[in-house]
């Protein structure tokens, strides 16, 4: 049993009877792709849960030790599906209800995977490609297809640098004082500090021998950061170099050997990273 | 803005098939919209499609009498610059160079050539190299962004942008030459309203509600929903023409409001006829939308 709803759609009420019965109360909490409203009818104001997203009903009790006369229910909307959330369905069942809504920013404490662009001897820069457990940042993964580009007509510093329609009442309610689009195909962006490589040692961490350019790295967000860039940090065994090439990217993908070291097997060559073991 | 790092391809890059046969035949040759024809309600039929732009996170293509909408919506994408909490939202909506655009010779100071018609020739000054929008152009994109902006859950998207980039294909406005607005630039700032909205639905942006409007003509005291263009000058005498959009769903709220017309002799029951007529309209639309929705998920 699930109902299809669009954007505004109402779902349940926030507060019900159980059917049959006149004590029983049934609460619902709007989980992923919902909101409460405040919905009248009958003069009254009524809370309401509302979709946000075109998708899929689920409602699922959520169990409580305690016994109580309320029983609570998340009321869910699942998005219609995409690439990943087909993938993770065939693997966990579960997986519909975490991966829910299309568009998934990264939040404070996310998993991610970024590619690392740049390092100093302070810190690693680095773009968001996914979260974990929700798919891609941006629907091309980085690829840069994802951008208004060809549009000869779009006004010099492009159509939505606090728009052309900057004069009007409009834009100045909504587009906030110096929010300035960036690059086209660009990611989201992230920063890694020296001191949130690992855990140990963090005084002595060198840079350079812990990521380079183009490394494949599982990171989480340890803060939204400033305007340009999250904050993130490395500084577990299950977070680090997932993915690296030899001499720079130029060589071969390489094995890690321990927590430090990966190996190209080809060339026999061992260069310095902070692995991850996401298997531990 | 140019992407410093990559050659990128326009939207929706299709390479020609190079080879086929060039004769034409007559089915073929696009002939361009008819009049639609009316449905029992007063409402014109209209063609609803999305995801047509697969670069873009969400888009729709609406057809409704010689209107043709394109709408593409781009984010969330990431800011340069200070942290903000929410989304910035903005829209631009722009007609093709060679169309012309309903009521420019009164907001556009653009001349009318003799003998010009509808839909031929730039009778834009300096269509093809203009880079910003005319004034036409900004009334309805800063319509647009107000109606749309209350419907967005901004707060789920913080340091990043949302964009609607509208670009009308055709239309059904005439050069009749008449300095009063007539139905055409209301009633495609309707449509585009409604294409919009489908359109962020398309992208899985969350929104409150799903924004949708109607636009209704007063005319000798007599309703009229969806109205087509009104030509000459001289039947615009006595009308009143309103777009007001809704969010029907949450009480009706109302989003938009755009009256254009003689102003000095309406009165509140007539604006109240107008508000009602939209509304209608405005839920029908909406009737329509969510069946095409569940339809697409079926």
């Amino acid at each position: 049993m699930s109902k299809i709803v669009v954007p505004g759609q109402y779902i349940v009420p926030a507060y019900k009877l159980k059917p049959n019965s006149d004590k029983q109360i049934e609460r619902y909490v709007p989980g992923k792709g919902t909101i409460i409203s405040q919905i009248e009818a009958e003069g009254k104001q009524i809370p309401v849960v509302v979709a946000t997203i075109l998708g899929k009903v689920l409602i699922k009790e959520i169990e409580k030790e305690e016994k109580d006369d309320v029983k609570t229910f998340v009321v869910v909307v699942v998005p219609k599906s995409n690439s990943y959330i087909d993938y993770e369905a065939e693997f966990n069942s579960k997986a519909l209800e975490a991966a829910s809504i299309s568009i998934n920013l990264p939040k404070e404490n996310d998993i991610v995977l970024v590619k690392i662009t740049k390092i100093t001897q302070k810190q690693v820069n680095c773009e968001i490609l996914s979260v974990e457990g929700f798919g891609n940042v941006l629907a091309d993964g980085g690829v840069g297809a994802n951008g208004e580009t060809a549009h000869a007509s779009l006004p010099s510093g492009g159509g939505s640098q606090n728009l052309s329609s900057h004069q009007t009442i409009a834009s100045s309610q909504s587009t906030a004082l110096g929010a300035q689009t960036d690059d086209i195909g660009e990611n989201f962006k992230g920063i890694i500090r020296s001191q949130d490589i690992r855990s140990t040692d963090r005084d002595k961490v060198k840079v350079i021998e812990s990521y380079k350019p183009g490394d494949i790295v599982r990171a989480m967000i340890i803060s939204l950061g400033d305007g340009s860039n999250y904050y993130l940090s490395t500084a577990r065994n299950d977070l680090g170099v997932i993915f690296a090439k030899s001499e720079n990217g130029s060589g071969n993908l390489m094995y890690p050997v321990d927590w430090q070291n990966m190996i190209d097997v080809q060339s026999g060559l061992v260069e310095k990273r902070k692995c991850a073991n996401p298997f531990a | 803005m140019s992407d410093r790092r990559r050659l990128i391809g326009p939207l929706n890059t299709i390479i020609p098939n190079i080879g086929i046969s060039s004769n034409a035949t007559e089915a073929d040759v696009f002939k361009g919209p008819s009049s639609a024809t009316r449905n029992e309600d007063g409402l014109r039929q209209f063609f609803l499609k999305t995801g047509i732009i697969e670069n873009a996170n969400g888009s729709a293509y609406l057809e409704v009498g010689g209107n043709i909408i394109q709408v593409s919506v781009f984010g969330p994408r990431p800011i340069r610059g200070s942290f903000v909490d929410r989304a910035s939202f903005s829209v631009e909506c722009k007609f093709l160079p060679y169309i012309s655009q309903p009521n420019e010779q009164l907001y556009n100071n653009t001349t009318v050539n003799a003998g010009s018609t509808a839909n031929t020739g730039p009778t834009n000054a300096n269509a093809n190299g203009r880079t910003g929008l005319t004034n036409i152009e900004q009334k309805i994109s800063s319509y647009i962004e107000t109606a749309l902006l209350p419907s967005i859950v901004l707060e789920k998207y913080p340091k990043s942008t949302i964009d609607i980039f509208v670009t009308i294909l055709s239309t059904e406005s005439s050069n009749s030459g008449s300095t009063k607005v007539d139905a055409a630039l209301l009633g495609i700032s309707n449509w585009v309203l409604n294409c919009s909205s489908v359109a962020l639905v398309d992208s899985g942006i969350e929104l409150k509600d799903v924004v949708t409007s109607g636009v209704a003509t007063l005319k000798n005291d007599k309703l009229l929903l969806d109205p087509e263009v009104i030509s000459s000058g001289e039947d615009n005498e006595n009308t009143l023409t309103c777009v007001v959009s809704f969010m029907n769903l949450r009480n009706d709220e109302i989003v938009g409001f755009w009256m254009e017309g003689d102003q000095s002799k309406f009165e509140e029951s007539q604006v109240e006829q107008l508000i009602d007529g939209c509304n209608n309209m405005s839920r029908q639309v909406r009737a329509n939308i969510n069946s095409y929705f569940t339809s697409t998920l079926e």
